[in-house]
């Protein structure tokens, strides 16, 4: 009785034993580029603007690139001209880039694609970036509704001419977006939604779709028939991880299980840089992005600049920068980055926290005295409730005023700050990441469209914008914008704080994943393992 | 017996009503749209609008309240407003197997164990034994499942290579140790915790005396005797878990990467997709009214008092 017991026991733990100790997961195939990524919300390129685009990239090439110096690099266009009228630029596609399946990628599939994107009901959110476009806005509102009236034709089977309705230098930088790559038109109108299934997605990129499980894998190969250098890495296998990311890839990466991974948890970045192996495969990347406090400028006390100066001049932004990334993050005096032409942090506010003092007590609060309690607003992701509580502090240690700490979820946040455009708010923390390389997307596209409800308005700064707007020549347009800048810094409508930094980890055997462009994009078909 | 079921079953119906009219209300007055995606800039009010009348949005509340109940009673649970080319009867197809699974591996193993632990430490003679195992229970209730899972996934995945970090693979491979262990561990602590209270309840009883001095085999008055009296209260206690446990762990499935029910249920909220958010819940409602009913008539063969009551 006893004997069968004891044989019994044994043979289980053998077993189990045998079963465990099989390697945990696939090891590493050196065909197979593994990854972990966030569900991507559309598979279709035209339609999202959020991190889906990353995955997206891969399978969708846009015409061109831009180069650290703003110049275009082409890729699926053999030639990009601006017409002397400024307005008109004219593409031609180069005709050694096909379809997945080897059919041509006509002119046509490019202008219905980026008419898709302006269509109202297709409701994409990449329009605004064909606003330079003639009649695209009004096309996208729903003013009009003919769309041949929208200034995107072709000109022969594969040419085709876009027409901006003012001349818009910035359309350059834009027209390197991976938003406004094509689709194939016969098939999205077969399939409508389902286009983007396996079975049916036709892609002009380096990879195409092999299969795709919602919310569990998303498996791509290389395209035959891609027009560019051919992929060295035959297939690409990314697991969907929800929720926290950043520790989900950590953990894969430090096990082994992923080749690469494109952001660290904050509370593990002071260990991985002090670890002697991990702290090599760390690859950071400076963002063109800004984190901020804005003030309402409709309300008081944020109407009066001393106000804003006095708060502006005592934040010591190295413990915010260390407490959010172990100092990764780098500090930020000026909201336009020095990568953007026309940012200079040289414009940035001087002074000591005696002339701030002095300052508010100017404005009729000394020592903070009478000085009303405000709320400082923030979402609860990306470390901002940490920020907003070292401001709290800043400022009554230093100026003596009080300040709550409101804090959002990230949804509940955003429709927050939607509603600010008619109701009031004392302070909120926000940010902007570039969408392209080009000043108008900071002067314009974020403070005179005011896009975080901001309220800020000053007639010498929207003269200086506009003008800069309409100047083609770069090395004058950057003059121009350095004009504004000062304006925007003297005003102080924001308060820069920090520069957020990616850090990517990458695998020793991986070589050529480079950090392409102000998104930091990553392109997989360029990289190979050694 | 069968009027009993027919009633209970007619009693669930104003309990789903309500608790769909809670979600549906609640859902909605919850700020933040579906469509505002996270992206650097707000979408263009006119998209909104057009989404909007797409998906029903602008119509007035109660409109939406009886169109979707109308749907749902014909077994349409809607379009998914974060995954367009999905409908939530597919997602509910395809993540709720998983979780069912894995509830379900959770459970036995919860019960197995914890039935076999609790009358160990209730019969032992060595205090040391008793002690051990209650401390064990006692850290199990405590101890939150996400703590329990990430700890599992650092030091048997990171540390030892012995499971994946991330992924399922399926029920019968490495990667459903440490989701498995991870929900079974609180059922499996009541369960151990009550099953041992029940037993030495019974121990002293007059049939379980009468047993021993007829000179019966221990084990089997242990199994046939003690353990079918002692069994009742744990059954309740399991019962309460399973419904928590069937239909996800939302910790548990976040954090070890499983395509499960539970996640995908928060991630719906996160996203404000109201026809999951409503469907899943329902769904679980549905679930919890079976479970107790089925613990409820588990009663019954359990325990023949309760058969007897009802005849008379």
């Amino acid at each position: 009785m006893l004997k069968s017991h004891v044989f019994k026991t044994f043979a289980a733990a053998a077993l189990i034993a045998t079963a465990l100790s099989g390697p945990a997961l696939a090891g590493a195939d050196k065909g197979v580029f593994r990854m972990i990524v966030g569900e991507p919300r559309y598979m279709d390129p035209n339609l999202a603007t959020d991190f889906a685009i990353y995955v997206n990239a891969q399978l969708f090439q846009p015409l061109a690139r831009t180069d650290t110096d703003g110049n275009l690099v082409l890729l699926q266009a053999k030639s990009i001209e601006l017409a002397p009228d400024g307005r008109t630029w004219k593409v031609a596609l180069n005709p050694d880039y096909k379809w997945s399946n080897g059919e041509p990628i006509t002119a046509q599939d490019w202008v219905y694609s980026w008419k898709r994107i302006l269509d109202p009901k297709v409701g994409s959110e990449a329009a605004s970036f064909l606003s330079d476009v003639e009649n695209a806005m009004d096309y996208n509102k729903g003013t009009i509704t003919d769309p041949e009236k929208v200034g995107i034709r072709a000109t022969g089977d594969l040419t085709f001419e876009v027409v901006t309705a003012l001349p818009a230098p910035q359309f350059r930088a834009k027209l390197a977006l991976p938003y406004l790559t094509p689709v194939p038109q016969k098939v999205v109108e077969e399939f409508g939604e389902k286009w983007v299934l396996p079975e049916h997605m036709l892609s002009n990129g380096p990879y195409k779709l092999v299969s795709r499980v919602n919310d569990q894998s998303i498996v791509m190969e290389a395209n035959p028939h891609y027009g560019g250098k051919k992929p060295a890495i035959p297939r690409i296998e990314m697991t969907i991880a929800s929720g926290d990311q950043c520790t989900a890839q950590l953990r894969a990466y430090e096990a082994d299980e992923i080749d690469f991974t494109t952001c660290v948890p904050s509370q593990d970045i002071a260990r991985i840089r002090k670890d002697p192996v991990l702290s090599k495969e760390l690859d950071p990347f400076p963002l063109a992005a800004t984190e901020w406090v804005q003030y309402d400028m409709t309300q008081a006390p944020w109407n009066d600049k001393r106000v804003r100066h006095a708060l502006a001049l005592v934040i010591d932004r190295q413990p915010i920068v260390t407490a959010t990334s172990d100092g990764t993050n780098r500090i930020a005096a000026t909201i336009i980055p020095d990568s953007i032409p026309g940012g200079n942090s040289a414009d940035a506010l001087k002074g000591t926290v005696a002339d701030a003092k002095k300052l508010l007590a100017e404005a009729g609060f000394p020592d903070g005295k009478g000085f009303p309690q405000f709320t400082i607003s923030t979402t609860a992701t990306r470390e901002r409730p940490l920020i907003a509580q070292l401001l709290q502090q800043m400022w009554a240690d230093n100026l003596g005023i009080q300040a709550n700490i409101n804090v959002l979820e990230a949804n509940a946040f955003r429709a927050w700050v939607q509603t600010r455009k008619t109701e009031k708010y004392d302070l909120m923390i926000n940010g902007w990441w570039s969408d392209y390389a080009d000043p108008a997307n900071w002067f314009g596209d974020l403070i005179t469209a005011d896009v975080r409800q901001n309220h800020f308005s000053n007639d010498a700064f929207a003269e200086i914008v506009k003008k800069g707007d309409a100047e083609t020549d770069p090395a004058k347009r950057a003059e121009v914008f350095r004009a504004a800048n000062k304006i925007l810094e003297e005003e102080q409508p924001m308060t820069a704080l920090q520069n957020p930094t990616d850090l990517w980890m990458v695998k020793p055997d991986v070589e050529g994943l480079a950090h392409e462009g102000v998104l930091n994009m990553y392109h997989i078909g360029e990289a190979a393992f050694k | 017996m069968l009027s009993y079921l027919f009633k209970r079953i007619l009693s669930a119906i104003p309990t789903l009503l309500i608790a769909y009219t809670l979600v549906f209300f609640i859902a909605h007055a919850t700020p933040g749209s579906p469509w505002d995606s996270g992206g650097n800039r707000p979408m263009e009010p006119s998209v909104k609008a057009v989404l909007d009348a797409k998906y029903n949005l602008d119509k007035p509340l109660h409109v939406q309240y009886a169109s979707y109940l109308w749907n749902a009673l014909h077994g349409d649970l809607g379009p998914s407003y974060r995954d367009r080319s999905q409908s939530v009867n597919d997602i509910v197809a395809r993540f709720l197997p998983v979780s069912l699974k894995l509830g379900a591996a959770a459970m036995l193993f919860a019960i197995l164990l914890g039935l076999a632990l609790g009358a160990l430490a209730a019969l032992t003679r060595h205090p040391a034994v008793d002690g051990l195992i209650r401390m064990l229970s006692t850290l199990g209730i405590s101890m939150p499942t996400y703590v329990v899972t990430s700890i599992l996934i650092v030091s048997l995945g990171v540390g030892l290579g012995l499971v994946p970090t991330f992924g399922w693979k399926g029920l019968f491979t490495t990667s459903s140790i440490v989701p498995v262990f991870s929900l079974a561990l609180a059922p499996l602590a009541a369960v151990t915790r009550c099953f041992r209270t029940s037993m030495l309840e019974v121990m002293n009883l007059d049939f379980v005396r009468t047993a021993r001095a007829k000179g019966l085999k221990p084990l089997s008055i242990i199994i046939h005797h003690m353990g079918r009296n002692a069994l009742i209260p744990a059954v309740t206690v399991a019962g309460s878990y399973m419904t928590y446990v069937l239909v996800g762990s939302f910790f548990v499935e976040s954090i070890a990467g499983i395509p499960g029910f539970g996640r995908y249920f928060v991630l719906a909220i996160a996203a404000r997709d109201y026809p999951v958010i409503i469907g899943t819940t329902l769904i679980y409602a549905v679930f919890v009214v079976v479970i107790n009913l089925v613990v409820d008539l588990l009663y019954f063969v359990l325990d023949p008092r309760t058969r007897l009551e009802r005849a008379s």
